[in-house]
């Protein structure tokens, strides 16, 4: 199970812009907290994020620890044609999560 | 999902290292009438949150204990081959008597007992990930039902210690639970509104 | 009135000062076309709701490059920045950020032709006692 959800529309006429939500599941621990000994918890985050369509980047965020935990985005994206959006996360150690969703543009 | 709070604070005697101190004797109880969920005191926007299942980020727990109810791990029978028809309603008649030893139990304690019992497996531990997972999508299949917790002869003791740990006076500040969430409910301690401290919609 | 120092760091004005010049150079920054939406009391300040739109065509032409967000009290300056194109069709974005404290956050949004603008708002975020969604 991934933790990541996404709400894309399935189909949009050309032109439209569109809603996309993008959420995955992570900590985000910020590197602030301490522990119950009083150690401070290192920080473990997702750095960016990248929304591209057929291999063209249409938008990008780079998270930092203020980021809140479980990273939601909404964002829009201008319907032009058919095909499949890709959503890349990063964390700090270059760890990646990517999903992808299709659209069909009339 | 409702809870009788009397009950649920009796889990919280049973797992305490209880020291001897006197109960309040004013008790007040709120009349059925005017109980109100936890989320009747939140703001509009986090009522808004809380109900979009997108974005409420409990639900990627509820998700996660899909998985795991229904996914084979190991060589344990999966959680769905028995309970094929769901479990709509159990939730919400937890904590309950468990029958073979009489005693009461919640929702995490039966979780594990079945995991011991019926999947020759290892009990979850208390906060972990995974039975968090669980206990939020056993609970969820019972959203919008009313709690409807045994109250009998044999679960009234259970009740009773409940009812005096809700009244005794702890702590530093030298407060009982009474104080705030009968006493003062609805009024605000910090930022926040003080609800009446029911049990309903938990694991949250 | 002496005010306790709090346990955790906070940047400084000299920190955030640092930042904006780092993102965006020594060019003037005018306010205005940026709207930055927070609620004016954050229940929670571990995940404030936020929004930022701006004003523009989004067209080849003429387009939002990226927006920064800004905070003057968290333990870093910047919260986060977000990169359009003209395909985004809108510059607008949501999410959830933590604010440590009651404090105004800034948006500077800079556009195609390179000009920098911007807009504020202030959230009081109170010590939250118990909130439980």
């Amino acid at each position: 199970m991934s933790g990541i959800r996404l709400a894309v529309p399935e189909a949009a006429s050309a032109g439209d812009v569109i809603e996309i939500k993008a959420l995955i599941r992570h900590e985000m621990e910020s590197g602030f907290r301490r522990g119950s000994r009083g150690e401070v918890i290192p920080r473990d985050i997702i750095t960016r994020f990248e929304c591209s369509f057929e291999g063209e980047q249409i938008f990008a965020s780079d998270f930092h620890p203020a980021i809140a935990a479980n990273p939601l985005l909404t964002f829009y994206a201008r319907a032009t044609k058919s095909g499949a959006f890709e959503f890349r996360w990063t964390d700090q150690n270059g760890e990646v999560w990517s999903e992808t969703a299709t659209i069909t543009v009339t | 999902m409702k809870r009788g709070r009397w009950v649920a604070l009796s889990l919280v005697l049973l797992a305490s290292c209880g020291r001897a101190a006197v109960p309040s004797q004013d008790g007040i109880e709120l009349p059925p009438q005017s109980l109100l969920s936890g989320y009747d005191f939140l703001t509009p926007d986090t009522q808004r949150l809380q109900d979009d299942a997108f974005e409420n980020p409990g639900y990627l727990w509820v998700e996660r204990g899909e998985a795991l109810f229904t996914n084979q791990v190991a060589s344990e029978p999966i959680c769905a081959s028995c309970h094929s028809d769901g479990l709509g309603g159990v939730a919400a008649r937890y904590p309950a008597i468990e029958a073979s030893t009489g005693s009461l139990q919640n929702l995490e304690g039966r979780i594990n007992q079945c995991r011991i019992e019926h999947q020759d497996t290892s009990p979850l531990a208390y906060e972990s990930d995974e039975l968090l997972a669980l206990t939020a999508y056993v609970a969820n299949q019972s959203k919008g039902m009313p709690i409807t917790v045994e109250v009998s002869e044999r679960t009234q003791p259970y009740i009773d210690q409940g009812r005096d740990y809700f009244l005794t006076r702890r702590g530093q500040f030298n407060l009982s639970c009474q104080h705030c969430h009968t006493e003062k409910w609805g009024q605000h301690l910090r930022g926040d509104t003080i609800s009446q401290g029911h049990g309903n919609g938990f694991p949250a | 009135m002496i005010a306790a120092t709090p346990l955790q760091s906070h940047a400084s004005e000299a920190d955030l000062i640092r930042a904006r010049r780092e993102l965006f150079g020594t060019r003037s920054i005018q306010e205005g076309r940026v709207t930055l939406t927070l609620p004016p009391i954050a229940e929670n300040g571990h995940s404030v709701p936020m929004s930022v739109v701006v004003d523009s065509p989004m067209v080849e032409a003429d387009y939002v490059k990226r927006v920064a967000i800004l905070s003057p009290r968290n333990p870093l300056p910047v919260i986060g920045q977000f990169h359009f194109s003209p395909t985004s069709g809108r510059a607008e974005v949501a999410t959830r950020i933590r604010m440590s404290g009651t404090q105004t956050l800034q948006a500077i949004a800079e556009m195609s032709d390179g000009s920098l603008w911007s807009g504020s708002m202030e959230t009081v975020v109170t010590l939250a006692a118990c909130v439980v969604l």
